[in-house]
């Protein structure tokens, strides 16, 4: 077990390395240098900025230097806004974004994981049938289509809820609707096909001849098999929960870290850019290590080491 | 002798997207107390969907068109729910072929073994491990108190054969159905696991029934063989009987598919030819006819009666008919040699 | 009737009639046809994909609009409308006027054509009355309808009605706009063309982008899975880091990089989502290498290139093409995400991304703007999304039966 946790911390910090790596040079290879970009600038400002950001440095000095902030947990400052950093960003967003996701992360698991095993166990009936055409249906529409349409209908037209912000509570319910529509249709989807594969299986049909009830066979035998599938891609999941809301966030005008990262984007604060994008895949990455323990613990089969 | 199971009629059809699949026709059969009975065929010749008929283990889309499966004197075919479920795994059990599939990969051994006993018994916690420790002890799990917190992956096998052997034997049922048991084992350990198995029958007294395609592993097991084919029976007498007086093309053709030892090195074996008929649209006569060697215009037009070869001895051929001209005498060529 | 003494005649049977293989004979794509087909919606999607190719490929010909021609003064007009009857209907055709959000006042034909604007003729501040000189520039006698009307604003509670001069309100009716089926933009551009267009666009993404997704992943997961042992681990590992960073956030920073435009998404869309055939393609070709075809090939001395494409592609297809279907979608949706948040195609070429985008400020006040491109990426997403799922079902081996 410890030299599996070990393994997997290793994996996360190459993963991380290359992500930084790679964020870098993009930002780094942008044509013609961050500040000409738009406008041009005086020569004596250009070179004033340069030396301030240290952008004569070669290229590998300038990535240590970025390194070496890293591990500090310092993001460096804005290269739009003077005397910003990209940590007050971070600061002021995520904690939006964070209430944002986690309300999401619940509401998923809690909605979806019984709505996939209703209907693998109505296979073929009404209820399976709804509950698919609706998890298409999330499937399907883009989330900025699902939080116009939701705000259209219940904030416009019924008014049962606030149009933008979160200062009372119900303004979060329909931003955590429309974030968490796919990721809900999607684990629906999955423990559905997952519970009907595992139903299938011999050992379903062994604990059925050992004359345990249906309902019996589901929750001791089925479900936790089930499970395991939709463990692996609940890392990614929730971390996608977490971070991608940016369109959530500039539909429901809500002042989270997605409005900072296209804010960056539209104003070409490459800074911004890369640290919210390294904070982005910090989130997830860890995400992911997480949920690969969790995994290992509800499956006897890997503690061994033997994979499958 | 006193029968506890006796099938009369049985039909069951699967429903595809291409029709009906008629995968059992008009099964009749009859298991004694104590009795071990061999029920041999190709795949696909309705052996295992019998019975998963009888214990209503059928997949979905599985049916039972008619007939009746008296056990103990009730009909397991009428059985619903609740009654049916008290029947699995306490009077009937089963064993699968495959042990590698057939255990559930996140519960230890023992948990499984002794769910059976919490299900169908009032014993104590500690009674149950108890008497699941015993039994993994007679399927000869080294071991066994250790190996009851053991995770199936641990384990090889011919060892899960033997944990799936003290699953199905836990209660002491009066029939256990042995579906292909050996088939997914290496050849000594499917010695093994015969052995095992025939001392356990002799030790607890119960019903075996024995399926296999394999006519050798059957006559080590058995007192009297049913032969299917296109899900129906073809051939049923005693193990002797059928080795020595085979009744049926069909089981001809079985044995001389079995190599021999003895056998002349010259002397090649001599498989069926074809392959088995498709039950979506099994065809009008007997089933094996496109496959005889001693095909007759009848055998295409008319399925052929179970007629009585000889006392006990009942096989489902147009060859035995009264009027067929040469009324058995095929028959007493002998098994080996039955070229057409 | 046994006793007929043909009956018992012995038949013989041929050697091949025996090895004959029971079941109806169906090659490789007719069986995935048959099952295709068998799925309502698989075949709806592949019917909506054909309309929208149609759609998209001739649609902008019968319009009569380009998706960049602006017409200021027809701005914001919905596809539906109320329509005020003009008075001075004497010369026998009878005209309608429609307001706009802005106040304006545009002459619409009896069969729902919006004509021009009608001229201001003055501000009536004290009544709330804006007036309109209504004259019918197609009659005849331009002196005699010489007649005034005047959108009242007065009444908060009845709205903006249409008065003649005396302020008698006129009659209304509703109907359908006929110079612009879907509407106009808050430029005055034809939104039913800008869709055309927008399907285009996202189409051509879509596809260019699955074409060379498939193209990368194919022969990386290729090369890896047919390579094995230490190259496998190393690529199969880059994968792994590829994948563990949310694709979007790459697309993001490539967008950035290149700036945006219709080349810089392909380019993003795929640098970045060819991992996943990759994985596909790389199971697939480890499962197959092992099997006794390939070893026969191999012991036969076909070259290594030989085996990829003639033996482990074709038989990985199945996966592979389910794979590239799903990619469809995914474009779609990337495009029009990349286009919302303002990354897509630029002015005054038209994405579904960037109409919804667009008409987002104005949900409220003209929410067709948003619906017709809305309802435009669900149905394709839809359409992609049932052919996938129609294909791996038939392409399914383990559903042969």
């Amino acid at each position: 077990m410890l030299e599996y946790v070990l393994k997997r911390v290793a994996t996360m910090f190459v993963t991380l390395f290359a992500v930084v790596l790679l964020t870098f040079i993009l930002m780094h290879s942008v044509p013609g240098g961050p500040f000409t970009a738009e406008r041009k600038l005086p020569e004596q400002v250009e070179r004033a900025l340069i030396q301030k950001y240290k952008l004569d440095d070669p290229l590998y000095k300038q990535f240590f230097d970025y390194l070496k902030g890293l591990a500090r947990l310092d993001l460096g400052p804005s290269f739009k806004y003077e005397g910003r950093t990209v940590n007050e960003f971070i600061r002021e967003g995520f904690p939006l974004s964070a209430r944002l996701g986690l309300l999401s992360v619940g509401f998923t698991l809690l909605t979806a994981l019984p709505l996939g095993i209703l209907s693998a166990v109505k296979n073929g009936k009404w209820q399976d049938i709804l509950v698919m055409f609706i998890a298409t249906l999330g499937i399907t529409i883009p989330s900025f289509v699902i939080a116009t349409a939701l705000m259209y209908v219940f904030s416009f037209r019924l008014g049962w809820f606030p149009v933008f912000g979160v200062k009372k509570l119900n303004g979060y319910v329909l931003p955590v609707i429309a974030l968490s529509g796919y990721s809900l249709s999607f684990v629906a989807r999955l423990m559905r096909s997952s519970l009907l594969e595992v139903m299938g299986q011999d050992y379903i049909r062994t604990a059925r001849s050992k004359g345990l009830s249906e309902s019996a066979v589901i929750i001791k035998h089925a479900l936790r098999n089930a499970l395991i599938p939709v463990v692996t891609i609940l890392g990614p999941t929730i971390a996608g929960l977490i971070t991608g809301s940016f369109v959530i966030e500039k539909i429901f005008a809500l002042p989270g870290m997605g409005v900072h990262f296209v804010t960056s984007i539209a104003n070409r604060d490459y800074t911004a850019i890369m640290g919210i994008t390294i904070f982005y895949a910090t989130i997830l990455v860890a995400m992911v290590f997480l949920v690969d323990i969790f995994y290992v613990m509800i499956d006897p089969r890997i503690k061994l080491g033997r994979e499958s | 002798m006193e029968k506890i199971l006796e099938v009369k009629n049985l039909s069951t059809s699967f429903f595809t997207s291409q029709g009906e699949v008629q995968a059992v026709r008009e099964l009749s059969l009859s298991v004694a107390k104590g009795e071990a009975l061999g029920v041999v065929g190709e795949s696909g010749s309705g052996k295992t969907v019998s019975f998963m008929s009888m214990l209503g283990l059928l997949p979905n889309n599985g049916r039972v068109k008619s007939g009746t499966a008296l056990f103990n004197g009730s009909d397991l075919l009428g059985l619903r729910g609740r009654e049916l479920r008290a029947v699995r795994g306490r009077d009937i059990s089963m064993v699968f072929q495959d042990p590698m599939s057939s255990l559930n990969p996140l519960k230890t051994v023992g948990k499984q073994v002794a769910e059976a006993l919490e299900v169908h018994t009032k014993l104590s916690r500690p009674e149950i491990k108890n008497k699941t420790v015993e039994m993994l002890k007679l399927v000869k799990i080294p071991e066994a108190e250790k190996r009851y917190n053991s995770w199936p992956h641990e384990f090889s096998g011919g060892m899960r054969q033997r944990v799936m052997i003290a699953m199905a034997l836990v209660c002491e049922p009066q029939l256990v159905i042995a579906d292909e048991p050996t088939t997914a084992l290496d050849v000594t350990i499917q010695a093994q696991i015969l052995k095992l198995l025939r001392e356990l029958k002799d030790e607890l007294g119960s019903a075996v029934v024995f399926i296999s395609h394999d006519l050798s592993v059957i006559a080590n097991m058995c007192q009297r063989i049913v032969v299917m084919y296109g899900g129906m029976v073809m051939e049923e007498a005693s193990t002797e009987e059928i080795f020595s007086y085979p009744s049926h093309p069909y089981t001809m053709g079985l044995l001389a598919s079995i190599p021999d030892l003895e056998q002349k090195k010259d002397v090649l074996l001599d498989p069926i030819p074809g392959s088995p008929p498709d039950m979506l649209a099994p065809p009008p006569g007997c089933p094996f006819a496109p496959r005889c060697t001693r095909t007759m215009t009848i055998c295409l037009k008319e399925l052929p009666p179970l007629a009585e070869a000889a006392p006990g001895h009942s096989s489902r051929c147009w060859l035995w008919s009264e009027f067929a001209p040469t009324k058995g005498n095929v028959f007493k060529e002998g098994a080996v040699h039955v070229k057409g | 009737m046994l006793d007929n003494a043909l009956l018992w005649e012995k038949v013989g049977h041929s050697e091949e009639a025996m090895e004959e293989i029971a079941g109806v004979h169906r090659s490789y794509a007719q069986d995935v046809w048959f099952r295709f087909r068998k799925r309502p919606s698989a075949i709806g999607g592949l019917a909506a994909v054909l309309l929208l190719l149609l759609f998209a490929g001739f649609g902008p010909m019968f319009t009569g609009h380009s998706y960049s021609e602006q017409n200021l003064s027809f701005v914001n007009i919905p596809p539906r409308f109320t329509a005020w009857t003009l008075p001075g209907g004497s010369s026998g055709v009878q005209e309608y006027a429609y307001i706009t959000q802005s106040l304006k006042l545009i002459r619409v034909s009896g069969g729902g054509r919006l004509l021009a604007a009608i001229p201001k003729a003055g501000d009536d501040a004290q009544n709330k009355r804006i007036l309109f000189a209504s004259s019918n520039a197609s009659s005849s006698n331009a002196a005699n309808s010489q007649g005034l009307v005047a959108i009242d604003y007065s009444d908060k509670e009845r709205g903006m009605v249409l008065t003649d001069e005396a302020g008698k309100m006129l009659p209304k009716k509703r109907m359908l706009n006929k110079s612009y089926l879907l509407g106009t933009d808050s430029l005055g551009r034809d939104l039913l063309t800008r869709l055309m267009y927008g399907a285009r666009i996202s189409l051509t993404v879509a596809f260019v982008a699955a074409i060379i997704n498939l193209l990368v992943g194919v022969i990386y997961g290729g090369i890896s899975g047919y390579l094995g042992g230490n190259a496998d681990n190393i690529m199969m590992r880059i994968v792994d880091i590829i994948s563990t960073i949310p694709l979007t956030l790459y697309v993001i920073l490539i967008m950035v990089l290149l700036d945006s435009g219709f080349l810089s998404i392909i380019v993003a869309l795929s640098s970045v989502y060819w991992v996943s055939m990759a994985r596909v393609v790389r199971g697939q070709i480890l499962a197959l290498k092992e099997q006794e075809f390939v070893l026969a090939a191999k012991t036969i001395g076909t070259r290594s290139f030989h085996i990829i494409t003639r033996h482990l592609i074709p038989n990985a297809l199945g996966p592979i093409i389910v794979t590239a279907t799903m990619l469809i979608p995914t474009a779609i949706f990337v495009e029009s995400f990349m286009s919302f948040i303002g990354l897509g195609v630029s002015a005054p070429m038209a994405s579904w991304g960037t109409m919804c985008n667009d008409a987002l400020e104005t949900m409220k006040s003209t929410p067709h703007q948003l619906f017709a491109p809305a309802l435009a990426i669900c149905i394709t997403m839809f359409a992609f999304n049932f052919i996938g799922d129609g294909l791996r079902d038939a392409l399914d081996p383990k559903l042969r039966k």
